[in-house]
């Protein structure tokens, strides 16, 4: 029907309708696509500071390597049972009369690790309670030696309905136990994973009413889930040996010669725990992938363990004790390590928790925001040399049907390079398989700017790179799946120049083309 | 089968578009007791766009360079056409105690389309912005119109002048209308920013599936009358005055509207965004243009037309007649239209005119009209407003053709 309301348009529409084929006619269009001003503060935000000569340092400031406590400190699920009794064969229980409990400890089976005292992150407590007794009765549950979030001791009543041994009353509660603080050293204080409770059972029922001694309340205490914020006591001995690798790939879009003036680094092994530990750096291996060279990073140490002094402080004040490994040009290869371009890390390491047993008497502590870290910090000064350095990219492409669009072209990049850096660019179109279609090499390089070696300063240098485009590339672009980008970096006369914090380059990218628009 | 037997009907006008056009004759009705006609009129003309480019639009192709060099246009440029088909019925005797009174009504369906632009428009589009770096270009007052709607029309006619007034209930199909205030275009020397300040607004209404879909009601008054001049039939002159389209229809609630006043310098996305030009919707783009959007009921006044014509009679026994008109549709795009010919009547069956005219949508035209009689009882004429634009693709500027049946009982 909408066919038929353009037929009849009038004659015009009507004869439109009746087209062979699309009006098409060409146009020439000159137009802005991308601008921008770049630093490299700009470019890199996180990883740049002005140093103390003035020109950019880059910066790394990482966590290589972390581990947690709470991988050896878990607090499994348990379940705990208390039940009381009469002690007479037959008694009288009279309305508001009691039936005093005894004070016990129930044993907290932790394995290995003996815990005095452990304030919960996150956890549920399930309550369970079986009443046989044949009244209406209170229970209180008194767990002295556990306070609540609050600070208060947890106490609990619960009314219970009569039951029988052969069908008890049975009621349940639960209830979230983050910041419950427990105390585990057990009614006398001397011990260790034991949960101190008391329960007392009264009357409430408006008339008396006889028990026996096979007559029981129980309880039944779960704790599931629960994960410690703060934990004190022995945490055994442990050792954790591993080798990780770590992936750079953006790095392996790097290639060619890049010398650094110098380069430092520190690594920082921190010990958030209270608890003597040694460490060990087993293994640091660059390796590019792109040359399959690898570099080992030899530096004071490595292979050797380091003794880790437990953290300071207590519960809420507590400080991380830290180990500091400073790597230079004078004490390590640090510089051809990172010349190598390594795009893959190979980081080995052994820990000993408690080398030498509980020589601390059980006063091991661990904090829920502490860790066993080790830090990477990286200054790398860009006072640097750069020889057919290149940066290569790669960026999916999907232009279909351009070539019924654009017959012809080109892109003007103009610029304004105030780096001592030029470059030559050129684009390369490839096919699903890799292979490259078509290179389309801009009509000149990048200029660097001009570099005052005596003032460590660049002077912008104006130009404009074009990059041409013939029916064939159209006609290519429509085929192509990728689009490489390769730029190969010269620094000014190929010698060290210092990268400032003002150097910048300010583009706008043109396009002119010759577009073929069309009417259905 | 309905849209097959449209498209066929319409494909006939075309053919016989080819034909000659026609223009209103003066006769006697006095002794026709009712009448019937069947009017189609279908005219389009540019000031500036050859057919060859024109035929480019309506059947496809390539627009070459040539082409486009040989449709230079001028300070004003303008096009539109007029499609209207129309059945007419008389009846003399339907009023008893008005013996000189009778009823007529009418139906007809009416394509209207107007539209005016700047030559720097349309050069933008045709050839680009390249050519005209640094040059800024002026857009302003830009209008395109397009009008579809029928007309029912009842009214009363004077058997003796053939004068008479219709008041018709339009039902509307279709209005596209926009319009640009003052609006200038300007692209940097060197490629590197485009500025645009561009004021306009412009309603469409609800699209629809079927041609005859209603997406509004209103009201229009016809107005005819034929003065005549020396009371003796043989030697009396006519001219015939015509007033119509006065009249607005009111759209649905659901006609779409747009308003543009924007001014904006564009030099390039900023790289660091690029990743958000993704999330960009449209929104977001009219917003940064400035364009602001809606839905509500318009109301919009027909183009009304008036025209003035010395008209051939008949009943003079005159072989040739002088024929004289002027015609304005009360639009901006269109210029007043005045043309002048001789009507040449060799048997008194048969009428033949030529004229020259000039106005309108297109500049200085020639038309073309046979008209013939079968007694009094059958009546056709065909003709054309535009005979260059029939017979050439290159020095024509559109296209006419009228073709007018009546039957008297």
């Amino acid at each position: 029907m909408i066919k038929n309301y353009i037929l009849f348009l009038g004659l015009i529409l009507t004869f439109i309708a009746c087209k062979k084929e699309d009006t098409r006619w060409d146009t020439n269009w000159s137009a802005p696509l991308v601008k921008g001003k770049i630093t490299v503060a700009d470019a890199l935000p996180d990883y740049t500071f002005e140093n103390s000569d003035d020109y950019i340092s880059l910066k790394y400031d990482d966590t290589v390597f972390n581990f947690n406590i709470d991988t050896i400190i878990k607090l499994p699920d348990t379940t705990l049972n208390h039940k009381t009794a009469s002690p007479l064969a037959v008694f009288t229980l009279n309305p508001g009369g009691s039936l005093p409990g005894n004070e016990i400890n129930q044993f907290y089976n932790l394995g290995d690790i003996e815990l005095k005292r452990v304030i919960v992150e996150q956890g549920t407590g399930i309550f369970t309670i079986y009443s046989a007794w044949p009244g209406k009765t209170r229970v209180r549950f008194d767990f002295t030696k556990l306070k609540d979030k609050n600070g208060d001791p947890f106490v609990k009543d619960y009314f219970l309905e009569p039951g029988t041994e052969a069908d008890p009353f049975v009621f349940v509660d639960s209830f979230e136990m983050e910041g419950f603080d427990f105390d585990l050293t057990g009614i006398d204080g001397n011990l260790f994973n034991n949960v101190a409770a008391s329960m007392t059972v009264f009357s409430a029922d408006e008339n008396s009413f006889v028990i026996t001694n096979l007559d029981t309340v129980e309880l039944v205490m779960a704790f599931k889930d629960m994960t410690p914020r703060y934990a004190r006591g022995y945490f055994g001995n442990y050792e954790v040996s591993d080798t990780t690798t770590i992936d750079f790939p953006e790095l392996r879009k790097l290639s060619g010669i890049l010398n650094l003036d110098s380069l430092d680094l520190s690594l920082k092994i921190s010990n958030g725990f209270d608890v003597l530990a040694q460490s060990k750096i087993t293994t640091f291996e660059g390796t590019n992938s792109n040359t399959g060279q690898t570099v080992a990073l030899n530096f004071p140490l490595i292979n050797e363990f380091i003794n880790l002094n437990p953290a300071t402080g207590g519960l809420w004040d507590h400080q991380a004790s830290d180990y500091h490994l400073e790597i230079n040009s004078q004490n390590s290869n640090c510089i051809p390590f990172i010349e190598n371009f390594p795009d893959q890390l190979k980081f080995g390491y052994d820990i000993l928790i408690n080398p030498f047993g509980n020589t601390g008497g059980g006063t091991d502590q661990f904090f829920v925001d502490a860790g066993l870290n080790l830090f990477l910090d990286g200054e790398l000064p860009l006072n640097i040399k750069m020889d057919n350095f290149t940066l290569t990219d790669t960026f999916s492409i999907t232009i279909e049907s351009i070539d019924e669009t654009v017959d012809n072209g080109n892109l003007v990049f103009k610029y304004t390079n105030a780096f001592p850096l030029g470059a030559i660019v050129s684009l390369n179109l490839l096919d699903a398989q890799g292979n490259i279609i078509n290179t389309i090499a801009g009509s000149s390089n990048l200029l660097t700017g001009t570099y005052d070696s005596n003032t460590a300063t660049t002077s912008p240098t104006n130009g404009q790179i074009i990059f041409e485009f013939d029916a064939d590339q159209i006609s290519n672009l429509g085929s192509a799946t990728d689009l490489m980008i390769e730029i190969d970096f010269d620094t000014y006369d190929k010698g060290f120049v210092k990268i400032n914090m003002s150097d910048y380059i300010d583009f706008k990218l043109i396009s002119n083309i010759q577009l073929n628009l069309s009417l259905k | 089968m309905k849209t097959g037997l449209l498209t066929i009907l319409l494909l006939t006008c075309w053919t016989l578009s080819f034909g000659q056009n026609m223009y209103q004759i003066y006769e006697d009705s006095v002794l026709n007791n009712q009448s019937f006609r069947l009017t189609s009129s279908n005219d389009f003309s540019t000031s500036s766009i050859n057919n060859m480019m024109t035929s480019k639009f309506i059947f496809g192709g390539h627009i070459s360079p040539e082409i486009k060099a040989d449709n230079i246009q001028k300070d004003f440029n303008a096009m539109g056409g007029e499609f209207n088909q129309k059945i007419e019925y008389f009846n003399l005797n339907s009023l008893k105690n008005w013996s000189n009174v009778g009823l007529t009504f009418a139906i007809s369906d009416n394509n209207f389309i107007s539209s005016n632009y700047t030559p720097d428009l349309w050069n933008l589009a045709f050839y680009g912005n390249s050519n005209y770096l640094g040059d800024t270009l002026d857009l302003s007052y830009t209008h395109f119109q397009y009008l579809h709607f029928q007309k029912y029309e009842v009214g009363f006619y004077d058997k003796r002048t053939q004068s008479y007034v219709r008041f018709g209930l339009l039902t509307g199909n279709r209005s596209i209308n926009y319009q640009l205030g003052k609006s200038l275009f300007h692209t940097a020397s060197d490629g590197s920013s485009i500025d645009a300040q561009l004021f306009g607004e412009g309603f469409n209404t609800d699209s629809v599936s079927g041609y005859f879909d209603v997406n509004g009601y209103g009201a229009s008054i016809e107005i005819n009358h034929n003065f005549i001049f020396n009371k003796d039939p043989k030697n009396q002159q006519v001219v015939n005055f015509n007033l119509s389209n006065i009249g607005a229809i009111r759209w649905s609630k659901n006609t779409s509207y747009q308003i543009i006043d924007s001014a904006f310098n564009f030099n390039g996305l900023p790289y660091n965004n690029l990743t958000n030009f993704e999330d960009y919707t449209t929104d977001d783009l009219l917003d940064t243009l400035g364009v602001s959007v809606g839905q509500t009921t318009r109301v919009e006044a027909l183009p009304i037309r008036i025209s003035i014509q010395k008209i051939p009679n008949r009943l003079n026994t005159a072989k040739f007649q002088s024929i004289l008109g002027f015609k304005a549709i009360l639009l901006p795009d269109y210029r007043p239209l005045i043309y002048g010919g001789v009507y040449y009547k060799p048997i008194d069956n048969l009428g033949l005119s030529t004229r020259l005219i000039y106005g309108g949508f297109s500049g200085l035209k020639m038309g073309l009209t046979a008209n013939f009689w079968s007694g009094n009882k059958f009546y056709i004429g065909v003709g054309t407003n535009d005979l260059v634009g029939i017979i050439s693709e290159q020095h024509g500027y559109g296209k006419s053709f009228s073709l007018s049946i009546q039957a008297n009982l």
